[in-house]
């Protein structure tokens, strides 16, 4: 299977867990509860022709509509190869959820699906010009680089994450304030151990880039990659983000195997 | 909501920001309660619960925790715009949702102080 096959049925995974349990969540997107419709319309009061065009997609029957298409959408991706319909649907529906939710239901781990699922699209409608694929696997590749990058020197430029003590007071903030007991205990004094923890997560972030030189270091990262991911839902309650993740680490691993490739030749 | 935030709402989810966990945040806070029927005010209660701990099968199926990050989301928002309609809506929604009564009121606290108040629900309705 190829790169770009395997990013296609790993985003189709992910979306499909995300919609069933969007689906589980009905009580809070129909007319009757919190996240209605009606109330979210409010938001292009201003633009009149928008607000009636994404009313059509976005009242209660269309959305569960929409949420039933992308559910098959993912299904016959799991099932097809590079059909540019369904990988369509796959990315417009994904785009629509999110603006349902006023900008993304579940922050990074919606951008993260439609990254993927904008490239994987782009590159069956382009099937017959592989430079196409190669550059949608490199964008996809460079995001994800770029999201433990960017996370890792933000975290390296704050003194309470060097001290190790930001993950204490993450645990008192609401939503994140429910991690295991024994993680609660580990990071709730400025231990050396908290501290140890602390810049490793910052050091495997910085040093992610490191991936693209070789595919085995670049192995090595994404199964660091995974049991972070792992351990965040296991602490943060973050489970999206594991097979949203999930799904661009072959194209990372794709580019590092290429560019031996290339590095190799005479 | 001004037409180009309206835009740029459209486009969010398109424009990925990969700062998590950043540094320490203002901590939003949504409390509410039930207005007296005998003339006894109850406390104030925080509404958005916390998790308990989380099972394996939940890694694949975690509709609790979606909901509420999508609930401190709402929140939040409201803290960046309060004046917004819709912001204000969601808010009262959630607070009527959590307490389950027609007859309430709440309040947001950022870093431990009032920045909101609603009215009692008998004014609002």
């Amino acid at each position: 299977m190829s790169a770009v096959e395997l990013c296609e049925k790993l985003v189709a995974f992910a979306a499909l867990l995300q919609t069933v349990e969007l689906i589980g969540l009905k009580r809070y997107w129909v007319d009757s509860g919190v996240w209605s419709w009606k109330t979210l319309a409010h938001d292009y009061d201003s633009s009149p022709v928008l607000k009636k065009t994404l009313t059509v997609f976005l009242n209660e029957r269309s959305f569960a509509m929409l949420l039933l298409a992308r559910m098959l959408a993912s299904l016959m991706a799991l099932a097809l190869s590079a059909n540019a319909w369904v990988l369509g649907i796959l990315f417009f529906s994904s785009w629509l959820i999110s603006i349902r939710w006023r900008g993304t239901l579940n922050g990074g781990s919606d951008s993260m699906t439609l990254v993927v699922a904008l490239s994987v699209w782009i590159s069956a409608v382009f099937r017959d010009h592989p430079l196409i694929t190669l550059i949608a696997l490199g964008y996809v590749a460079v995001q994800l680089t770029a999201s433990y990058w960017i996370a890792g020197s933000v975290k390296l430029n704050s003194r309470a994450w060097r001290k190790g003590t930001a993950l204490a007071q993450f645990f008192k903030t609401p939503g994140y304030d429910s991690p295991p007991d024994w993680v609660r205990s580990l990071f709730q004094q400025p231990t050396a151990l908290a501290k140890f923890f602390s810049l490793l997560i910052i050091a495997f972030e910085c040093l992610f880039p490191l991936a693209w030189l070789h595919p085995r270091i670049c192995m090595a990262f994404l199964a660091c990659a995974i049991i972070f991911h792992v351990m965040n839902f296991f602490v943060f309650g973050l489970n999206r983000f594991v097979f949203a993740w999930l799904a661009a680490y072959p194209a990372l691993l794709f580019w590092s195997e290429r560019i031996l490739e290339r590095s190799q030749l005479p | 909501m001004k037409t180009a935030s309206v835009w740029l709402q459209l486009f969010r989810a398109l424009i990925p920001s990969w700062r998590f966990f950043n540094d320490t945040m203002t901590v939003a806070v949504l409390e509410g309660r039930k207005l007296p029927v005998d003339g006894q005010t109850e406390s104030w209660i925080p509404l958005l619960p916390k998790r308990g701990q989380r099972a394996f099968y939940e890694l694949f199926y975690n509709p609790r925790d979606t909901i509420l990050f999508a609930s401190h989301a709402a929140l939040e928002q409201f803290v960046t715009d309060p004046k917004s309609l819709t912001s204000q809506k969601l808010i009262e929604s959630l607070a009527r949702d959590y307490l389950t009564t027609p007859q309430f009121e709440f309040r947001v606290l950022l870093d431990g102080e009032e920045i909101y108040r609603s009215r009692s629900s008998e004014q609002l309705h």
